[in-house]
């Protein structure tokens, strides 16, 4: 097993220098570059070039670049003059991460128990207003919902504030963050509704199911003891790319209340082709999402004792 | 009760009687089939999804206004006789636009979930049920391709094609097959250690034969889930594509499209938003419920 | 049965959504006034919706919100307030006979930190913007001053070379290189904002990003700075000025998206808030829709040698371009898409701009275009082209109009095909792309319709003529003319204001007529703000909104 560990630990870190590799060459490919500016004249840009270091060879810019990742020196942004990549991810990471558990926590518990309802009562009403639960979180742009629930709720009710994040200083507090979360949990939570009714139901005929209310385990005990447990695969697959993902920050629903999370720096660095802030934030998923991606693989054996991935 | 002997007669073997096969025999799809064609529920959802390709093909002639016509002095207008789905920012009918954006978003959703379905099938088939090298390989291209921010990838492929609705497929196939493929190797990975796999093997089924007619039937119920759910994220992605200058060349218009410039409006004049959405929910909705009958259909442990 | 009793459910639930939200609609809006947090005898704070200042170092900041800040927290040698110039860290100054030598006289006045303000700080500042070593975006601002080019082209390598001079502690003089009518305009500007160098020396590229990294002398201080969420400024009691600033303190918001500004506006979260689309009828209809121009204006760029051979033929038409510019509806485009106060371009200098006493479209009045498509005569003009070309409308090449990204852009550009379609049956196809990309296909001229906007750098026309000088930096169109090339060099050198705006009315009427840029609209945006504030000044050149001098009413 901890051999198996260690070598994933070193695979994981080639495929981050992979994926490193390939941003940093990629984004020089696109349209453009950092200094593209209508304002801006040949020799003013020529200036900015050769004060980052862009007149180099872009090998050389690679070697300078990893040199200093390897020290965990992500350089400083393009676009904030002055501030530190690590100081920017720095501030912006807790905040998205803030976020995204309490929706991470919203869509699982109420997707998975949604999701068991609606297999326990196939076919009933039930089951049905979860498809169309399913149908409103993924039909309707996670956009248009928060602008929805932003204009009913903040403006027309009054009941929640309109936008911004918890900020203890001027005394804001959980109820900043209800909107966010039930926008953002709100698509993950209907498709995490549909996969557990389907996988309950993949489980409902097997045979293990019909030895256990063959010794005489009532109904719930076999519900709670063998069928949830054993449906939770495929929600164990997703999860840890939901998880990567809505951690790392959501742009929309951070735009639209106006959070400052990872998902604005994202979108605003592949604006200004701000190449140290891409990579930085490129790194910075790609290494949760691997170590997610790395957990989910150990917990299939936790879910499915058969399973074993490091054969 | 007496029952005398003369009442019976000695019948003695019939070895081709016992051997006859009364019901048709019925292969795996045909009994599918079958079974799907009970649930009226999925054929209620089949209709309505045939309902709304041909109003895709039929609709836009039936007004007699084109898709792309600007009337400036009659904008922004609800529905009404004249404009049934009303008029958008630069007057166009709104029933035009919605059943020739239907064209391109059915067409993006429904070959860009076939495409991706089948190579994450088999892709996350052959990874599971492998496993070692291959399933390390193909995992890491995993997550190197999660990671790259999408706009990057997006942007590579454009430079690489020419512009129109090919590279728009390509794109969404490059990230879309990703989830399936996990997906389904995380149950094949499950379902490979479970009994009947074994069985097969000692029958001596081949791998091939194990993954595609064993391992990933038992696995529709979650591919099914997640090609319902790909159609609305790919005509959402259509629509973010468009945005960039990416998607389908304008005044031509889709699903996605439409939402999106209705979504700007939509305290305004919510007609403009609600009639694409509603339409994105109703393809949604039936592709749901026949998902589930096919589900239904499909399982092989509800066979009977 | 149940199966279609949860179908019926579904759809009447989802119908009953719909309803709900077209019906919300009719409803009239209740208890939306904003409301003032603060009692009259109370400090008066203003809390308003900005963005994230990229560099509030002067020298190396170039956009809207750094400029706004730094307004409020820093202050020049003259103060720029409603377009009129008024003494700043100067109290006084005198311009030589010639028009080049400016010797200002500098006030007793205190940095944050207790410092006092030197003429050596602005010498460092000057002399710092327009160091190679610096890698200012905005150092072409300091191309006016003497060997300004120079230094930063790196043709001159000694800094004390430019012409500016710290004579003593308070006096401090510029040389230009040529007289430059708006210079004490731009005096004002950010680029021209002083800042310390023992602390930009501590700090480094550091400097201005936090609040202990910054030093400021302006009639505000820096109190509050919670990055990408919210800073906040209060009055500096020290301002040499302070008597006439009258708010306690200035709360920023970071907020992007538009719609969120509006309805934290509506909730009574902030005072003052931009309208888009739709909302400017609501508010107008209330009678609280205010708008004013930003000075940018929109306007098709012609490659007149095409992006390919035979585009470049069609477009290097003149009756071709000038067919295509009449056949453009500019105030049906502001009224169906923008939906705002935007004015139609008849002519391409702005509205908004000084001349020498009055306006410059006031004192040189012209109209070239019309504000509705007068179709006839781009027909007049298309046959006439297609004479010439010997060709007809059917076989005329695909002609590709450049776009920037997004709905908005999408939705005009498609109003601008259809208008060329119906007016004159010419196809053209519409390609949207990224800012970035945008900026560089044009640069590149692989384009044959570029459209595109331009916003002043400072208060005066030649900010918009000068753009389109044979081979010009940012002349995208490979149009070119001698006369017009002469009268904008003419114009710059010319020490007489009323004779060097003659030329530069002349050199535009030949660009208009030209065609090789058909005008179309300068922006104006619209805004509203609750009742108790006043003195919030718009503006189109320099800090907007400008709120040194706001206020706010007792209620």
């Amino acid at each position: 097993m901890f051999k198996y560990i260690g070598k994933r630990f070193l695979i994981s870190l080639i495929t981050i220098w992979v994926l490193v590799t390939l941003t940093f060459f990629l984004i020089r490919l696109l349209p453009g570059d950092p200094f593209t500016n209508p304002k801006i004249t040949p020799e003013i840009k020529a200036n900015l070039e050769k004060y980052y270091g862009f007149d180099k060879p872009l090998p050389v810019q690679y070697v300078k670049y990893f040199s200093n990742l390897l020290r965990f020196d992500f350089g400083s942004s393009l676009r904030y003059k002055g501030r530190t990549i690590n100081k920017m991810l720095a501030e912006a990471a807790p905040i998205s991460a803030n976020l995204g558990i309490r929706a991470v926590i919203f869509a699982c518990t109420v997707g998975i128990f949604l999701g068991i309802i609606a297999a326990l009562n196939k076919d009933k009403v039930l089951d049905k207003l979860t498809i169309f639960l399913a149908i409103v979180g993924v039909s309707i742009p996670g956009f248009v919902m928060a602008s929805f629930l932003q204009y009913l709720i903040g403006v027309k009710l009054g009941w929640l504030p309109v936008a911004k994040w918890i900020d203890p200083a001027r005394g804001m507090g959980f109820k900043y963050t209800i909107l966010p979360t039930l926008c953002l949990g709100f698509g993950t939570l209907a498709v995490y509704s549909r996969y557990m009714r389907t996988s309950m139901l993949e489980i409902t005929g097997s045979d293990y199911i019909k030895t256990a209310r063959a010794k005489g385990l009532s109904p719930i005990q076999v519900t709670i003891k063998h069928q949830i447990r054993n449906a939770m695969l495929p929600i164990v697959t997703i999860l840890g790319p939901t998880i990567a993902g809505l951690l790392t920050g959501a742009f929309v629903i951070e735009n639209v209340f106006a959070i400052p999370g990872l998902g604005r720096q994202f979108v605003i660095s592949i604006n200004n082709q701000d190449y140290p802030m891409i990579l930085g934030l490129t790194i910075f998923y790609g290494t949760f999402l691997i170590t997610m991606n790395f957990l989910t693989d150990l917990v299939y054996g936790f879910v499915d004792p058969r399973i074993r991935v490091s054969k | 009760m007496q029952i005398s002997r003369e009442k019976f007669t000695h019948v003695g073997i019939n070895e081709e009687k016992g051997q006859a096969i009364v019901r048709p025999s019925m292969t795996y799809w045909q009994d599918a089939w079958r079974r799907l064609k009970k649930s009226k529920v999925s054929m209620f959802a089949l209709i309505i999804l045939i309902l709304l390709i041909t109003m895709a093909i039929i609709g836009p002639m039936m007004v007699k206004y084109s898709y792309f016509d600007n009337n400036l002095m009659f904008n922004d207008r609800a529905p009404s006789a004249e404009h049934w789905f009303g008029t958008d920012t630069l007057g166009r009918d709104l029933w035009a636009r919605v059943w020739v954006g239907a064209r391109v978003s059915l067409f993006i959703g429904i070959v860009v979930t076939l495409i991706e379905g089948a190579i994450g099938i088999l892709l996350g088939g052959a990874s599971g049920y492998f496993g070692g090298k291959l399933d390390m390989v193909l995992m890491r291209t995993v997550d190197i391709l999660m990671g790259l921010p999408f706009l990057v990838i997006v942007v590579l492929i454009m430079m690489l094609m020419k512009p129109g609705i090919v590279p728009i497929i390509v794109a969404l196939v490059v990230v879309g097959w990703i989830s399936i493929a996990r997906l389904v190797r995380g149950q094949v990975l499950a379902l490979k250690e479970q009994e009947f796999v074994l069985a097969a093997k000692t029958l001596g089924a081949s791998s091939a034969r194990l993954i595609i007619k064993h391992l990933i039937p038992n696995c529709l119920g979650v591919i099914i889930v997640n090609l319902t759910f790909s159609i609305p994220s790919a005509i959402f992605a259509e629509a973010f594509l468009s945005y960039i200058g990416l998607g389908v060349n304008p005044p031509m218009t889709s699903w996605g499209q439409l939402a999106a410039a209705g979504a700007q409006v939509f305290q305004t004049r919510p007609y403009q938003m609600f009639i694409p959405a509603i339409l994105i929910s109703m393809t949604m909705l039936s592709l749901q419920l026949f998902g589930d009958g096919l589900r239904d259909a499909l399982d092989p442990k509800l066979r009977k | 049965m149940k199966k279609t009793l949860a179908l019926v459910l579904v759809v009447v639930l989802l119908l009953s959504l719909g309803l709900t939200a077209c019906k919300k609609q009719e409803e009239p809006t209740t208890g939306t006034e904003p409301t003032p947090t603060e009692v009259a005898q109370g400090p008066k704070v203003l809390r308003v919706a900005s963005d994230e200042p990229p560099a509030l170092d002067p020298q190396i900041g170039t956009d809207a919100v750094s400029i706004r800040l730094n307004n409020l927290l820093l202050e020049g040698l003259v103060r720029i307030h409603d377009g009129k110039i008024q003494p700043g860290m100067a109290e006084k100054w005198e311009i030589s006979e010639d028009g080049l030598t400016y010797t200002f006289h500098l006030r007793d006045a205190k940095w944050s930190d207790g410092k006092p303000v030197t003429a050596q700080d602005f010498e460092y500042s000057w002399r710092r913007l327009v160091d190679p070593k610096t890698a200012s975006e905005y150092a072409f601002q300091g191309y006016y001053i003497k060997n300004g080019e120079e230094i930063n082209t790196g043709a001159i390598t000694d800094l004390t070379q430019l012409g500016v001079k710290a004579v003593n502690e308070k006096t401090f003089v510029v040389e230009l290189h040529t007289p430059c009518a708006y210079f004490l305009s731009l005096a004002g500007f950010l680029s021209f904002l002083p800042s310390r160098q023992d602390k930009v020396e501590e700090f480094g590229e550091a400097y201005g990003t936090e609040i202990e990294k910054f030093v400021t002398n302006g009639p505000f201080k820096l109190v509050e700075w919670k990055h990408d969420d919210k800073h906040a400024v209060e009055k500096n009691p020290e301002y040499w000025n302070a008597t006439a600033i009258k708010l306690d303190r200035i709360e920023f918001t970071v907020v992007v998206e538009a719609a969120t500004v509006i309805n934290m506006y509506e909730a009574g979260d902030i005072d003052m808030c931009g309208l888009t689309g739709d909302f400017i009828a609501k508010y107008k209809a209330e009678g609280k829709s205010k708008s004013y121009t930003d000075g940018a204006e929109f306007y098709l760029e012609v490659n007149t040698k095409g992006k390919t051979a035979a585009t470049g033929k069609v477009l290097g038409n003149h009756d071709f371009r000038l067919a295509l510019g009449f056949a453009i509806d500019r105030q049906a485009l502001i009224t169906a898409v923008l939906k705002n106060d935007s004015l139609p371009a008849l002519r391409f200098v702005p509205g908004n701009l000084m001349g020498v006493k009055d306006r410059f479209t006031n004192e040189h009045p012209y109209a070239f275009w019309p504000a509705n498509a007068d179709v006839a005569k781009a027909k007049e003009h298309l046959d006439k082209a297609l004479a010439a070309l010997g060709t007809t409308v059917d076989k005329l090449p695909t002609i590709e109009l450049l776009n920037y990204e997004g709905d908005s852009s999408r939705i005009f550009g498609e109003a601008l095909q259809d208008m060329w379609l119906k007016n004159l049956g010419v196809k053209v196809e519409m390609k949207q792309v990224q800012f970035k990309e945008k900026l560089q296909l044009a640069t590149d001229k692989d384009y044959d319709l570029n459209f595109a906007g331009w916003g002043p750098d400072y208060d005066d026309a030649m900010t918009f003529v000068d753009l389109f000088v044979t081979d010009g930096g940012h002349n995208n169109t490979s149009w070119g003319d001698k006369k017009f090339d002469e009268l904008i060099l003419g114009a710059k050198k010319e020490a007489d204001q009323v004779k060097r705006g003659q030329m530069m009315a002349e050199a535009e009427k030949i660009l208009v007529e030209a065609a090789p840029i058909l005008p179309i609209y300068l922006r104006y945006r619209n805004y509203t703000q609750a009742d108790y504030v006043t003195g919030v000044v718009r503006n189109s050149i320099g800090a907007d909104p400008d709120f040194v001098y706001a206020d706010i009413l007792p209620q």
